[in-house]
């Protein structure tokens, strides 16, 4: 036995070490999980923004009510309601004048994202063609500005409301 | 504990520390550089604010200093278009009694980062009001812009690199 002298220090000042490091790569790993959850939050954040964007501004008088349940489909609260009330004319309202929006998504950018909440600002451009009985079909170019708002509901960022930073241009 | 059993045993401990200062650099350069990149988009959106305010607005009554405020927060290729504008601006403005002020529709917001490059979306509202000499009454009109500026850290500062109004 020989548990005295320089070699019984050793083992003692390892373990300590080793229990230093440890504790050193769990606070390291919380971290590193922490900023990982962030940047998957952002993601998700951005590309339901996106996806709703293009929801609200790609309608077809064609395709109406299918439209509308993708509109839907990604919104929740206030947005949802403005949208669920047009439900039972939504189709009408197209029709006369054989609407068709094409919507294209230029820029989403991140304003912020908590665990539950966000705010994402979209610009949008969307051809809006109708051809009224008789006539020829005209085009033209919007473009918006929109700023969104984003809830998490049952693990998914549903849009809550949509602003329009000034009227379409 | 014999002398042999402890050998080992202090042995397979150093072995496993080392492993864990390993892992350890390896998670703490890879937090670095995460919290390198949150400090990058913090700092952008603060610059990229101001910058817009600073390149989108001017005043034929302080023109010169209006430009080089601006002229100051950019770098690279838009410095060089910047230039450019300018030039035409000192030509112009004076003459039109030209006074723009940008003033922004929507909070900064980011759509990529990385430590040393972010890029900002950010909507404005350009007020103009134009005099020129002759004109009874100034013409005044709102333009609109969804302007995306790439920010771009030039030694502890962020500087616009680029602007595009989409």
């Amino acid at each position: 036995m020989d548990d005295r002298g320089r070699g019984g220090f050793v083992l003692p000042a390892l373990i300590v070490v080793f229990a230093g490091l440890l504790a050193f790569l769990v606070v390291m790993l919380l971290q590193a999980s922490g900023r990982n959850a962030r940047d998957d939050r952002r993601q998700a954040v951005a590309a339901a923004a996106r996806s709703e964007a293009l929801a609200v501004t790609t309608i077809s008088y064609r395709t109406a009510n299918a439209d509308l349940d993708r509109i839907l489909a990604g919104a929740t609260g206030k947005l949802r309601s403005q949208f669920a009330e047009q439900q039972p004319h939504f189709a009408d309202i197209l029709a006369p004048d054989k609407s068709v929006s094409k919507g294209e998504v230029l820029s989403v950018g991140v304003v912020s994202a908590s665990t539950s909440a966000a705010q994402v600002v979209v610009a949008v451009d969307a051809t809006v063609t109708t051809t009224p009985a008789g006539k020829q079909p005209e085009s033209v170019l919007k473009h918006y500005r929109m700023v969104m708002r984003l809830v998490k509901a049952h693990g998914h960022w549903l849009v809550s409301d949509i602003a329009f930073a000034g009227e379409p241009q | 504990m014999t002398a042999a059993r402890r050998g080992l045993l202090t042995a397979v401990v150093a072995a496993l520390c080392v492993a864990l200062l390993a892992a350890d650099v390896v998670l703490w350069l890879h937090n670095r550089h995460g919290a390198a990149v949150e400090r990058a988009r913090s700092q952008a959106v603060a610059a990229a604010r101001e910058a817009a305010r600073d390149i989108l607005s001017y005043d034929y009554r302080s023109l010169k200093t209006d430009i080089a405020k601006a002229k100051s927060e950019t770098t690279g290729l838009f410095a060089k278009q910047y230039a450019g504008t300018a030039g035409t601006l000192l030509a112009q403005a004076a003459e039109l009694r030209a006074i723009v002020q940008a003033t922004p529709a929507s909070p900064p917001a980011v759509v990529s980062a990385t430590s040393d490059e972010v890029v900002v979306l950010v909507f404005v509202d350009q007020a103009s009001v134009k005099q020129p000499a002759g004109a009874k009454t100034p013409a005044t009109r709102i333009d609109q812009s969804r302007v995306q500026m790439t920010m771009t850290k030039v030694g502890d500062t962020w500087k616009v690199s680029q602007l595009a109004a989409l």
